[in-house]
């Protein structure tokens, strides 16, 4: 066990309006290096703000980001600033995450120049040059501007931005959600090569779960702030446990003939913002099984087969002693 | 033929002074009554420029239908003037657009908005109070309380305003609904939400359908028909069966197929259809699809394609020569 | 559909600019306009002399029509009116010029520190830029002028001074949005220096919009510093600024038509040319823009 990256009890909220929005609430989460961790949800879980918290962009209410072993949530600036070369982020949407006034050699030249990696000009533009052909991107564009490229093109350019500076951990989030389906395997297979070729550890942020069940080896799925569910990416589809992640799973239109007939099981209600949220759990609300348990006090993540992880009232202690074959819902319902 | 809906050899452009982007080049389709199409493509692929030349709404200084015919119900579209184009659009021709954040009125209430196709077009609901009854029927037909209708769409999320789109598209029974995106702004479990509602509409007020959409797997839950447009062009089309249960396609639906990661897959690796989109100002001779094809041939670079027609399964490509031979 | 300007071409940003703004005409007459009243006013003294031609007063010759002499006629003193105006030419542009970029100064420092340290800062200096809005402009500059004194420089002064709550405004909600972006947040997670970031990636993307907003400013305080020299508040005769011209003229007006009309048709050409340019720049500026 060698962790690279992580989280103890990690929490952000926010101030809205007089009150408390909890984005990231009591996440614990760890990565082992050359790993990724898929972190699945939908809109204002949270999701975001946890990549962001992580890398120290904003600062965490309380708990611990430890990056190899070392806590890294109160850092002073000089710190920081060294580790920025260590960790670094690729965002999702390709348009706005690069400045439209430089050229696109100046783009992924930057992060070098600034962290000091490569002070001489010309020796940098190899540098870049070469990053630009692992990442797919031809040699001639070094002096354009990014408008002049599509959105695949200026995701490739935000990859090599990333990897300039060496890291060893990249948050992704959303990295392909702006892209075209075809567009989106590629940059997929990319991000995978890289990761193989560099020992990169990833986070890879997104609301798609088919899209990190290529690339994630874990999976946490979070709901309005909490982590509800983690698990090994084959057991969690093989094997969804927290009634969330049924829902996401059924919800994926598959494109196949069999979609027809399946009736899937469509989940009530709308996603609400966590704030000043009730105790409990928060999926209760729209949770077809939930029962009085559910709403009365918290409910916390609980590991329930080895390197299971779940945070339901549905799976009594004694089931998960005396169940290691008859495991589901189905005992339950 | 029965069919609503008949698009023949449709030629769209967008004109600016230098440029000429070729978005629509010789589009056949129809659309039965009932049915439903799906019309898959990327961007870029033409989708919307075909739904908007069907209203008659592309935009006015650039965009240009230079051939073919709209011919809907026996009424040649591209023919008729703006005020008989006007009692179509919303009467019997709906349209509902991608984003619901931006397609509703942030100063009327949700009431309003559906009642103005109301009153706006000649329906059957003439008194106020005829009017009022349509609109609680039609909200509670898209799943939204009808005591909800004094709200402003502020009040409402992404899934409900998407609904209320909807609602506003259905109010006065339109014949065929033309769907851009629908489902795509919103999250995975309100999508799923909003699909199985639209799915359950389109039976109940027996309307046709075309559904735009870049995602297959929408496609393989609500369609009958499919199309696959690219760069301008239908290059498959067929039954559901034809796309869903039998392998032989396109190579370019095939890459789109790929490119879908799979949550029953096991493989690791996708297989992704290299390369980009072509440019639309500068197509490539022959085949549109062979610079990025990995089964080009010679052919292909210097002749577009026929269409070979297989039963319901109409395919363009050069590949499906050799299989008439055979 | 994306389209592609630049593709063939040597694609600079400043020859994508160019070739988007040479496409507006309207905004190139202007600049050829704007370029030409620059080198009259620069060559001034070339074309006549100041002291001899545009000042001295010939009792004979006053009031005259437009002739082989005196292009323009002359006026209730006997002043060449031709060499009045290419002398005013430097009045105008100067108070045009140097009014706008004071004013731009001025505002992109305190919109820029407001926005960029928001909160408490933001609050306190938006609140201020409030108060000083609600007064009129013409009756803030009137007050300055007055607490001032008379005089070029004063004149400068409060019309500068005038100008920068408009631009502060500006310059705030620009780098408000732009600090917003994702590059911004992709700078400071590769560790770029705050003072990077406002040099090197906000002010470049909000300078297009800055330099549209001052050129167009520049027409209105040409009409501005007119007005003022009109109602006697301005420049002082008998310097030979357009609407003080207007103002000395306006007894004649009904016989002598010219006195007023050449002046006045000084003021619109250049407040135009401006205003076409400013136009013709802020579509340019935009690479969004659609042909």
């Amino acid at each position: 066990m060698n962790p690279l990256i992580e989280t103890k009890g990690l929490k952000k909220y926010f101030d809205v309006c007089g009150c408390k929005l909890h984005a990231v609430d009591q996440v614990d989460l760890t990565i082992e290096k050359g790993k990724t961790l898929g972190v699945v949800g939908e809109s204002g879980c949270g999701k975001t703000t946890l990549g962001r918290t992580i890398l120290g962009l904003t600062p965490a209410t309380s708990g611990q980001v430890l990056y190899a072993g070392r806590d890294i949530t109160n850092c002073t600036p000089r710190e920081l600033k060294a580790l920025r070369s260590e960790m670094q982020i690729i965002f999702q949407d390709p348009y706005s995450s690069i400045n439209p006034r430089h050229r696109i050699g100046n783009i992924i030249g930057e992060p070098m120049r600034v962290n000091g990696i490569e002070k001489n000009a010309k020796r940098r533009k190899e540098k870049v040059l070469k990053l630009m052909a692992q990442v797919g991107l031809e040699k001639s564009l070094y002096d354009k501007y990014p408008h002049e490229l599509d959105g695949g093109r200026r995701q490739r350019i935000g990859v090599a931005r990333a990897l300039s500076v060496e890291p060893k951990f990249i948050v992704c989030d959303e990295p392909v959600s702006a892209l075209d389906v075809s567009i989106q395997a590629q940059i997929l297979n990319l991000l995978m090569d890289l990761q193989e070729e560099r020992g990169l550890t990833y986070l890879f942020i997104t609301h798609d779960l088919s899209v990190v069940k290529h690339i994630s080896d874990e999976i946490a799925v979070m709901y309005l702030g909490k982590c509800v569910e983690r698990a090994s990416s084959e057991r969690l589809f093989e094997h969804p446990m927290h009634p969330y992640t049924k829902a996401l799973l059924s919800a994926i239109p598959i494109p196949n003939a069999e979609a027809r007939t399946i009736k899937t099981e469509v989940i009530k209600g709308e996603l609400v913002s966590p704030i000043d949220p009730k105790p409990g759990c928060r999926f209760a609300a729209r949770c077809p099984h939930a029962g009085a348990l559910c709403t009365q006090g918290e409910v916390s993540l609980r590991e329930l087969e080895p390197g299971h992880f779940v945070s339901c009232t549905l799976y009594t202690e004694s089931e998960v002693l005396g169940a290691s074959g008859i495991f589901g819902m189905s005992a339950m319902i | 033929m029965g069919q609503l809906l008949n698009i023949k050899d449709l030629e769209v452009v967008y004109q600016t002074k230098n440029i000429v982007v070729e978005a629509v080049n010789g589009i056949n389709l129809s659309l039965g009554k009932k049915e439903t199409l799906g019309l898959v493509g990327e961007t870029g692929a033409g989708k919307t420029t075909m739904a908007l030349s069907i209203l008659k709404i592309l935009p006015e200084r650039t965009g240009k239908v230079i051939g073919g015919s709209i011919d809907f119900d026996g009424l040649p579209i591209l023919d008729l003037n703006e005020t008989e184009m006007r009692a179509i659009r919303g009467a019997r021709i709906s349209m509902i657009f991608q984003d619901p954040m931006t397609s509703l009125n942030p100063t009327l209430t949700v009431g309003e908005q559906v009642e103005e196709g109301i009153i706006l077009h000649d329906t059957e609901y003439k008194t106020k109070v005829e009017v009022k009854s349509r609109v609680d029927e039609i909200l509670e037909l898209v799943g939204i309380e009808p005591s909800r209708k004094k709200c402003y769409p502020h009040e409402f999320s992404g899934g409900m305003k998407q609904r209320v789109v909807i609602a506003m598209a259905l109010a006065c029974s339109p014949e065929v609904l033309i769907a851009d995106e629908p489902t795509t702004a919103l999250d995975v479990t309100i999508q799923a939400q909003v699909l199985s509602m639209m799915d359950d509409l389109k039976e109940k007020l027996g309307m046709s359908m075309l559904l735009i959409t870049h995602d297959l797997g929408v496609v393989a839950k609500i369609c009958d028909y499919v199309a696959v447009m690219y760069a301008g062009e239908i290059i498959e089309y067929g039954t559901f069966e034809d796309f869903f249960i039998n392998h032989k396609h396109h190579p370019y639906t095939k890459g789109l197929f790929g490119s879908i990661p799979n949550i029953r897959d096991r493989s690791k690796r996708l297989n992704p259809i290299e390369g980009l989109m072509p440019d639309p100002t500068n197509l490539p001779m022959g085949c549109k699809f062979h610079p990025r094809c990995k089964q080009c041939m010679e052919i292909c670079k210097v002749k577009p394609p026929q269409i070979y027609v297989n039963g319901t399964h109409r395919v363009k490509c050069h590949l499906f020569e050799k299989q008439e031979v055979e | 559909m994306k389209k592609r300007i630049a593709e063939d071409r040597n694609d600079s940003q400043l020859a994508d600019i160019w070739y988007r703004f040479q496409k507006n005409k309207p905004a190139v007459v202007g600049l050829i306009v704007i370029t030409l009243i620059i080198s009259v006013a620069l060559f001034a003294d070339v074309i006549a002399n100041y002291e001899t031609e545009a000042i001295a007063q010939y009792p004979t010759e006053r009031l005259q029509t437009m002739s082989g002499e005196h292009w323009f006629g002359t006026d209730g003193y006997g002043r060449d009116l031709f060499a009045r105006i290419v002398h005013g030419a430097r009045y105008s542009l100067t108070f045009g010029l140097v009014c706008s970029l004071i004013g731009l100064v001025g505002g992109s420092a305190i919109g820029a520190t407001a926005a960029f340290f928001g909160g408490r800062v933001d609050n306190a200096i938006m609140r201020f830029i409030d108060v000083i809005m609600s007064i009129p402009g013409i009756l803030l500059t009137l007050a300055l002028i007055a607490a001032l004194g008379f005089g070029l420089k004063n004149m400068i002064i409060a019309m500068s001074v005038s100008m920068i709550p408009g631009f502060s405004r500006i310059v705030r909600s620009q780098v408000l949005t732009i600090v917003r972006q994702e590059y911004i947040e992709a700078a400071k997670a590769c560790g770029v220096s705050n003072a990077r970031i406002i040099f090197v990636h906000v002010l470049p993307n909000a300078i297009g919009m800055i330099i549209v907003n001052a050129t167009m400013s520049i027409s209105g305080l040409i009409i501005g510093a007119a007005g003022l020299s009109f109602i006697g508040m301005g420049v002082q005769p008998p310097a030979p600024e357009w609407g003080a011209m207007v103002a000395e003229s306006t007894n004649y007006m009904r016989m002598y038509p010219h006195l007023v009309f050449f002046p006045g048709i000084s003021i619109v050409i250049t407040a135009l040319s401006f205003n076409l340019l400013g136009d013709g720049l802020a579509d340019a500026l935009d690479p969004r823009m659609k042909e």
